[in-house]
């Protein structure tokens, strides 16, 4: 069975547009949070404390909440 | 006590493609050249990744692909990265690299074959053994009796150079394994000449008793003198450690010299970055670049299969024959 012509060139056309599309939004948040140097810090920062946390102590955190800006 | 912040508002994972307008060009030309269409979008759920995985192995063909995982390990890939001077690197400028690596190598033996062609017809098993050879060296890294010299070679000099430990050394003997008629053929005055020769002979043997082996040899033969352009950036430019893992090992007995040799050098030879077994570069924009690259993986593919349906018919047969003595009195070898 041949393919329609029209439908091959739709799906060449669907490519096209995906290709020259911006990126998702998700996409540009991660770019935005890997280039921004506090960013990756506050995320260091997070993790260190979330190890200390889970180690034997289980000391409470100290970390206030303005260090933790959302990433969104 | 201090609570965490409540964190069921923050995005907990993020999925992010980098350059991934690529994969999209790839898609687009993958469909101008016929290799996919809407069918089989339909079937991949929106999901480009799919798409161009499966329609590489559509390309490819089941029983193709079938094949050649039963014989021997290539991975084939695509990015937008490619080895230089010895690094992962960006290729930039919308450009990709198509690359297939062999991670464990075929298995050819041969000696059988030599002896059953030798007997229907002096110089017919040299005739065909010397011309897969020269076939498949045109496409592919081989090891095989030449290599297994080359290593005893080594290991001689290296003896000579450690006076202290001279007689713990062990060498293989390759020459001493090859059939006499390889042996006898290994240098010749004239090889154009010798090689004119086993054409001449193959061909008078076509149609006769082992016709179907010298048929897929004469296959393989044509494939591999395809012209195609060669993309020496790898080589050139790569920084690869050694040349490619060898796609096949042609020995002539199982586990003889030459089987020990590859079995002492195969355990260094994953140590360092080896050029890849086929890499071609191009632009997913450039209608000609995209065929060639497609040109290139078609004959690799086909000369594989042709390749490794031999090495199989030759399994096939041998146990038939329950190893390296030929039965004349077989039927179903007359018959052939």
């Amino acid at each position: 069975m041949t393919t329609p012509r029209m439908a091959v060139e739709g799906l060449i056309a669907l490519f096209d547009m995906k290709a020259s599309a911006p990126p998702p939004e998700s996409s540009r948040i991660l770019v935005r949070h890997l280039q921004c140097k506090e960013s990756l810090a506050a995320a260091q920062f997070l993790t260190e404390a979330m190890d200390r946390h889970a180690g034997d102590d289980s000391r409470p955190l100290a970390v206030q909440t303005d260090l933790l800006p959302p990433l969104g | 006590m201090q609570a965490l912040p409540a964190l069921d508002t923050v995005p907990a994972a993020y999925s992010h493609e980098l350059r991934a307008e690529l994969l999209y060009d790839l898609c687009a030309a993958m469909v101008r050249e016929g290799l996919a269409g809407p069918e089989l979008w339909q079937k991949c759920e929106g999901s480009s990744v799919v798409f161009a995985q499966r329609a590489i192995v559509e390309a490819i063909g089941e029983k193709r692909w079938n094949l050649l995982q039963r014989n021997v390990e290539y991975h084939l890939s695509v990015s937008d990265v490619a080895e230089r001077d010895g690094e992962e690197t960006l290729l930039g400028r919308g450009r990709l690299a198509v690359t297939i690596e062999c991670g464990s190598a075929g298995y050819l033996k041969i000696g059988p074959v030599i002896t059953a062609l030798e007997e229907e017809a002096a110089g017919l098993g040299a005739a065909f053994y010397w011309t897969l050879t020269y076939a498949l060296y045109r496409v592919m890294r081989l090891y095989n009796h030449d290599d297994a010299l080359q290593y005893e070679e080594r290991m001689k000099e290296y003896s000579e150079d450690d006076e202290e430990n001279r007689n713990q050394y062990e060498f293989p003997e390759v020459e001493k394994a090859l059939p006499e008629c390889i042996r006898s053929t290994l240098t010749s005055e004239d090889r154009r000449a010798f090689l004119r020769h086993a054409r001449h002979l193959l061909a008078e043997h076509r149609s006769r008793r082992f016709g179907s082996w010298i048929e897929r040899l004469r296959i393989i033969d044509r494939l591999s003198r395809i012209k195609l352009p060669v993309d020496a950036a790898f080589r050139e430019y790569g920084g690869y450690d050694s040349m490619p893992l060898p796609s096949l090992v042609v020995a002539f007995k199982d586990h003889d010299a030459i089987v020990a040799c590859f079995d002492e050098e195969s355990q260094y030879m994953l140590e360092g970055s080896a050029e890849p077994t086929l890499g071609v570069t191009f632009s997913p924009h450039k209608p000609e670049e995209v065929r060639t690259a497609i040109r290139m993986i078609s004959r690799f593919v086909a000369l594989n299969v042709a390749l490794f349906e031999m090495v199989e018919e030759i399994q096939t047969w041998e146990k038939r024959h329950g190893g390296t003595h030929l039965d004349r009195g077989e039927s179903s070898l007359r018959a052939a």
